[in-house]
């Protein structure tokens, strides 16, 4: 399990985290969402080990992971800007990270060969950006890492090639219970893999909890009312967000459908359906309380 | 899957192998470029043996060759090849995207630390160790290897190296920026003895006396300034020497001394201060003010010369107040150079007003202090229990006075406080009267510089007849029959070879022999003994003869021969010694009629009879 506590970062004077927490359960597939600058990469990199906290902890499997070798060895990562030495195949990087990585696993590498079809003797350099994306790929892998750490993981890589890295990820995780920690703006994508999300923003992650929970725990309610005007709804109901066309009116409430529902319908409406929300409008609905909803712009 | 067991490292390691070979392989072109390029040493040295044959070789002959190369060769090369292994083996520190991977990496910063270091210093040493084996080899082959002195020579080679990579690596860990690197390193190598001949050049625009001279004071704080002077090697009686392999081994020792602050600094370095000019938060005020101080002190001075020393200036000497300004103006700038390289933005302004307003304080009262001496310098004149001996020099005459000369040694110090007291007259005088060149160097019983002093003193004919007046000392102390004496005296053992003399007038120049000329050294001494000589007197009065007499002589004590000689002009009064120039044929008796007639004195009653 990675925990994350209350972690502290600044850089200058500004707060990059803020006391974020997070808990990546083992096994998971957790999807770290938020906006541009919310401190994302910044807690990626503590949690590779490359930035020291000014406060908090971050423990890989109950440890400090910070100046840790055997907790780092359990962890491969792919930053949003993968390094590579300048002269460097990817034979000469397989080299390099073999003499770090203990569980690399030669014949992995071998029959990864077949599925990147890119050639070994390939200086990286030379590589489109998306290939350079699948020479990560197919080196972090074959370190056979027990937490996979992923910066916007599948940029640059085309659709098929997308779907194969995720489908070897996820039979990683299902054969060998690799926890994969995800951070993308691909929500869409997220929503497929992940069974368990944080959204961050400013520093601080707002909320973080399964997908499901996450999904019960926001509705979108679709409701005709009777007249045109709109009867006042109940003071204690946690509406994040409402728009109309017409007489039908969209509200995005927090909690329970059923629940919802029920409190919707002491209003009387003459029509009223709950609707599942997607991970990209829980993102958005979530935080316009952080003041960032998206603005009806005229112009 | 049991996750610990598959990837847990086996033990724990100070040195990562694989990344050892990395930095070998990946930065070959430069230790193998350096090999190759030191390989044509042995190879020349093959074939000019091989050409000549050489059978005449000694053991000898080959560690003077090595001690010269550790002393002269490889300190040189040294200062230039470390920064690039550094840079080399620490460049990974200056990216964020390299230092996100090796920071990762399942290895701690101990491990990464010594791996690099001993990457660094194994390319470091790689070409020595080719040039010096493949010399070597050569060397036996022809049979004149000496074992000992190659080993000597290594271990001064490796300590060299150790200083220098030391420092190379120092300077890696406090900046993460490529371009920093280099800059400190050669900062670091030459500020403090450049800083001295800084400091003395301004306090020399501002002081009566002072003369930026570079005494190499500093120069121990300078590693390759050092190893330089403090080197040497030479053959004695058939035998290689080599000097200065203490200073080698204090400069190793700094060299580690370096490379564990460079851990420590390192263990507490943060990988996101990668790209930025200095790495910790608390050195940034230093390098604010340091780069403000440097601006200051040399754009500073420039810029008054140029703006104010050209156009405005009254006298010889800095004004206070505009010089003041100049390096306010340039510190300031200098402060907001720093800044921005700092913050990586050109909006510093707003934010600066505080460190503005300090570096004009201090700059300010820096330039007071310096123009009104609080550190004592203008009137410092040294303990006469420090003096082993002193040299005065008036109008181009030398005379060197030793301790046992207590009596002398006391009128110089006297004179020269007389000088202190009245530096105000003299800044004032100076430029409008004419002056006399006027030089006092000290020196310890070591005999170390301890104390130099220039003056250009203008003399006054009133104030030569003033008691307490430095013209009344100086002229007390040059007409002092043993200061006379002084100055024409040659050492014991002397063996005098000629006498000529100069004509300035006609341009005529004639020789004697060296009967003559030892007769012409004794009439000297007599006359000097007298008080006759050349001196305050005849300058005062205008009275000198337009010609000079030169006796040359050498020293051999068995080892060296050193040539020694006397450069006198001629004046009226030296009776005895234009008495043996007319005996020895070397003037005439009209020439002299004719300076004294150019002089307007009476004829020279030696003539006239």
């Amino acid at each position: 399990m990675i925990e994350v506590r209350e972690l502290v970062k600044r850089f200058g004077g500004f707060a990059a985290l803020d006391g974020a927490s997070v808990t990546v359960p083992e096994g998971s597939v957790y999807g770290l969402v938020g906006p541009n600058g919310a401190g994302k990469s910044t807690l990626i990199r503590h949690i590779t080990g490359v930035y020291r906290a000014d406060r908090g902890q971050v423990l890989v499997d109950g440890e400090n992971v910070y100046e840790n070798p055997e907790k780092k060895a359990l962890v491969a990562a792919i930053p949003d800007e993968w390094f590579y030495f300048p002269s460097a195949t990817i034979r000469d990087m397989m080299r390099f990270y073999r003499g770090f990585y203990p569980a690399f696993d030669m014949d992995r590498y071998e029959r990864f060969k077949e599925v990147f079809a890119i050639s070994e003797k390939a200086v990286i350099r030379r590589l489109s950006k998306g290939m350079q994306k699948q020479a990560a790929f197919w080196l972090t892998m074959c370190c056979r890492p027990k937490y996979l750490v992923l910066d916007e993981p599948v940029d640059g890589l085309d659709p098929v090639m997308r779907r194969q890295v995720w489908s070897l990820m996820m039979s990683d995780v299902a054969e060998y219970g690799t926890t994969v920690l995800v951070s993308s703006h691909n929500l869409r994508e997220l929503e497929d893999v992940c069974d368990h999300v944080g959204i961050m923003s400013r520093g601080k992650v707002l909320l973080e909890r399964s997908l499901s929970d996450l999904q019960e725990n926001i509705v979108k309610l679709q409701v005709v009312w009777p007249s045109a005007e709109v009867p006042v709804l109940p003071a204690d109901l946690p509406v994040l967000h409402t728009s109309h066309v017409g007489r039908v009116y969209t509200y995005i409430v927090r909690g329970n459908a059923g629940e919802v529902s029920r409190r919707m319908e002491e209003s009387r409406p003459m029509m009223l359906e709950a609707l599942p929300l997607s991970l990209e409008e829980i993102f958005i609905y979530e935080l316009g309380g952080e003041h960032y909803a998206v603005k009806e712009i005229v112009l | 899957m049991n996750w610990e067991v598959s990837t847990m490292p086996s033990k724990r390691s100070f040195c990562n192998l694989t990344l050892l070979r990395k930095n070998l392989a990946r930065f070959w072109p430069l230790w193998g470029g350096a090999a190759l390029v030191g390989a044509l040493l042995p190879l020349w040295m093959l074939l000019s043996l091989s050409q000549s044959g050489a059978t005449h070789l000694v053991k000898a002959d080959f560690a003077y060759a090595v001690y010269t190369v550790a002393a002269k060769i490889v300190p040189a090369i040294s200062l230039c090849y470390a920064i690039l292994c550094a840079m080399m083996v620490w460049s990974y520190l200056f990216s964020p995207r390299s230092v996100g991977l090796i920071h990762a990496l399942p290895v701690d910063r101990t491990c990464l630390f010594i791996t690099n270091t001993l990457s660094g210093l194994a390319m470091m040493l790689i070409p020595y160790v080719t040039t010096g084996g493949l010399a070597c080899l050569v060397a036996l082959g022809w049979g004149f290897l000496d074992i000992g002195a190659a080993l000597e020579a290594a271990a001064v080679i490796i300590l060299i190296t150790l200083i220098f990579f030391g420092l190379a690596t120092f300077c890696a860990m406090i900046t993460g920026n490529t371009f920093a690197m280099p800059a400190f390193y050669l900062l670091l190598n030459f500020v403090f003895p450049a800083l001295e001949i800084l400091v003395g050049s301004i306090f020399q625009v501002f002081l009566v006396g002072i003369t930026s001279t570079y005494t190499g004071a500093l120069e121990c704080l300078s590693p390759v300034l050092k190893l330089y002077s403090g080197m040497n090697a030479y053959l004695e009686d058939g035998a290689a020497i080599f000097v200065g392999a203490p200073v080698a081994a204090i400069y190793g020792l700094v060299g580690i001394a370096l490379l564990g602050v460079s851990f420590l600094l390192y263990r507490l370095r943060r990988s996101e201060c990668a790209g930025d000019v200095v790495a910790f938060r608390w050195l940034r005020p230093v390098f604010r003010y340091g780069v403000a101080l440097a601006f200051a002190l040399t754009l500073g001075w420039f810029l008054y010369e140029i703006i104010w020393a050209s156009l405005f200036q009254r006298g010889n000497y800095a004004d206070f107040v505009p010089m003041a300004v100049c390096m306010a103006v340039t510190g300031v700038i200098g402060y907001y150079v720093a800044s921005m390289l700092l913050e990586k933005s050109l909006r510093v302004f707003r934010r600066s007003w505080p460190g503005v307003l300090t570096v004009c304080a201090g700059v300010v009262i820096l330039c007071g202090c310096m123009r009104f001496d609080v550190l004592g310098m203008e009137s410092r004149v040294p303990l006469q229990e420090d003096i082993g001996r002193v040299t005065v020099s008036f109008s181009g005459r030398d005379i060197t006075v030793y301790s046992g000369d207590a009596g002398i040694v006391s009128k110089v110090l006297e004179l020269h406080k007389a000088v202190t007291a009245d530096a105000d007259y003299i800044r004032n005088k100076e430029r409008y009267e004419t002056t006399s060149y006027f030089y006092l160097r000290y020196y310890d019983p070591d005999g170390d510089t301890l104390l130099y002093r220039s003056y250009r003193l203008p003399i006054s004919e009133e104030r030569m007849e003033t008691p307490g007046t430095y013209e009344y000392l100086l002229r007390q102390l040059l007409l002092d029959p043993q200061v006379m004496l002084s100055q024409v005296e040659l050492p014991q053992g002397c063996e005098i070879l000629e006498a000529s003399v100069d004509d300035y007038g006609t341009g005529s120049y004639a020789n004697c022999s060296e009967q003559e000329a030892q007769a012409i050294y004794q009439a000297i001494l007599q006359d000097a003994g007298e008080g006759n000589l050349y001196g305050i007197e005849t300058i005062r009065s205008g009275q000198g003869y337009p010609a000079a007499v030169h006796i040359r002589a050498i020293v051999d004590d068995g080892y060296d021969v050193d040539n020694q000689s006397i450069y006198l002009e001629l004046a009226p009064t030296m009776t005895h010694t234009i008495d043996a120039l007319l005996d020895a044929g070397l003037i005439t008796a009209e020439t002299v009629e004719q300076w004294n007639q150019e002089l307007g004195a009476e004829v020279y009653t030696t003539v006239a009879a």
